[in-house]
């Protein structure tokens, strides 16, 4: 398993209070897991979808993040991976990973702590998260071009200006990220 | 003075007057997404099954359009639909399905519905999604141009990250984001562009494929809100370019018509704080 892309699940996890979550490749016509974390996620590793199924295959379809929540337990809700846990998921949380100008997975998250519904903050908050996952995701080799420290640097002083609360959730990820080299 | 037609000045463009007894009739409205699920209790058989299409892409990624009844490859369609029926009761509804199996990612896919429903004139267009692929930028800024200029009014989700998203960055579209508003008609005008509007998005009872209901939250809960009361005002005010539709949008607008000076006046005081596409609603946390 991708050691960033776990990181990247289960800072997600940490930050939204979801029960599980995972991050999804987008290859030709399929979806394949390949980073997860939260409890009986240990079995999704690998286990591939249709890239038009559920709520992943809408979000890489459209580019949109979505939230999502049944109304009075409906068990349609999500489908997908959160199928394979045994149980209906109570919420379903999905952000799009982009690499330069393209969709290449999702990282989805399922079942917020005390059956709430995923907030706002959380979808803009894990967007943050799948565009690190997205980056993971796309560095293929030397000849991917990647951005100047000094852009990210300077977006990173703007976010922690503009939004603490979320600058500090994110350090939490790029500390975990820097810490394995 | 600018003067639109029934009305003295831009004072005079209070929602009353912009959609006060329209119900949507006659108006035509596209949703372009995953398609419609047209027996939904919710859309009381307002959504015009013959008259939609699917785009698919065959094995040489060419374009095919197929007329005629299809189901909601994923629910967002009907959610979308779902919204724009309770706020414009009598418009008809059109499905462009544009998403589904094998068409993941696929601009030219988007493209082709767009360019469907412009060529067919809808009076408006919801289009809650988007392409980050610049290599069709222009493409869609040249459809939404043409919708513009022949009177059919566009509107997009915005995207929640500062990321491009075409055609959400283009000034002949109404790009929305969310506020914080339950109130299906209290919509906010962002003074930050591109996005120009904000609109109901968060925790959102919609209807969903197989004739159920789930809570959503998105921009792209929160594009076919303004999708709908467009669709509203340009019943009542048919003869209403794109434009003059925004215009009309941005005066009815809670917060412009809460400001502390008319909204006929160009110096009305908006939201002073700079905001950024989908971030703009915390602008307007205590709106």
């Amino acid at each position: 398993m991708n050691p960033v892309l776990q990181a990247v699940a289960r800072a997600a996890l940490d930050a939204t209070g979801a029960g599980a979550g995972w991050v999804l490749a987008l290859e030709g016509d399929k979806l394949r897991a390949v980073g997860a974390a939260g409890e009986g996620t240990g079995e999704l590793y690998g286990t591939q979808l249709p890239a038009g199924a559920g709520t992943p295959g809408y979000v890489v379809s459209s580019g949109q993040p979505i939230a999502i929540a049944p109304r009075g337990g409906d068990p349609r809700l999500g489908g997908g991976l959160g199928a394979r846990l045994g149980k209906p998921a109570t919420a379903v949380l999905c952000v799009p990973c982009f690499h330069d100008d393209a969709v290449v997975g999702a990282l989805e998250l399922v079942d917020k702590a005390g059956r709430q519904q995923f907030s706002y903050d959380d979808v803009e908050l894990v967007t943050l998260l799948g565009g690190i996952a997205g980056a993971a995701l796309g560095v293929a080799g030397p000849e991917t071009a990647a951005r100047p420290p000094a852009e990210f640097s300077a977006e990173l002083a703007q976010l922690a200006s503009s939004d603490p609360t979320a600058y500090a959730r994110l350090s939490v990820v790029l500390e975990a990220l820097l810490a394995r080299g | 003075m600018l003067r639109l037609p029934g009305a003295l000045s831009l004072d005079d463009l209070s929602p009353a007057w912009a959609w006060g007894g329209s119900s949507g009739e006659g108006v035509r409205v596209a949703v372009v997404d995953s398609g419609i699920d047209a027996g939904h209790p919710d859309l009381e058989g307002k959504v015009d099954s013959d008259g939609g299409i699917v785009v698919t892409l065959d094995g040489n990624g060419e374009v095919v359009v197929t007329s005629g009844p299809h189901d909601d490859a994923f629910g967002h369609g009907t959610a979308c639909a779902g919204i724009i029926h309770r706020l414009a009761p009598e418009a008809a509804i059109t499905s462009v399905r544009v998403l589904g199996s094998g068409l993941v990612g696929k601009a030219n896919a988007f493209l082709a519905g767009l360019g469907w429903a412009v060529e067919r004139g809808f009076d408006v267009i919801n289009l809650s999604l988007g392409t980050s692929r610049r290599d069709w930028a222009l493409a869609f800024y040249e459809v939404c141009d043409r919708a513009y200029f022949q009177g059919s009014f566009v509107v997009t989700a915005a995207n929640n990250v500062a990321r491009p998203s075409f055609p959400s960055l283009y000034a002949s579209v109404a790009s929305v984001a969310c506020n914080l508003s339950k109130d299906p008609f209290r919509f906010h005008y962002n003074p930050d562009p591109p996005t120009e509007f904000l609109a109901p998005g968060i925790d959102i009872e919609v209807s969903w494929a197989g004739g159920g209901r789930i809570i959503g939250t998105g921009n792209s809960y929160a594009a076919p809100h303004i999708a709908g009361v467009a669709a509203l005002v340009k019943a009542k005010h048919p003869e209403l370019r794109p434009f003059q539709l925004k215009t009309v949008l941005w005066a009815t607008a809670a917060n412009v018509r809460e400001a502390p000076r008319p909204a006929g006046r160009l110096t009305s005081t908006l939201m002073s704080r700079s905001t950024a596409g989908g971030r703009a609603t915390r602008a307007l946390r205590h709106v």
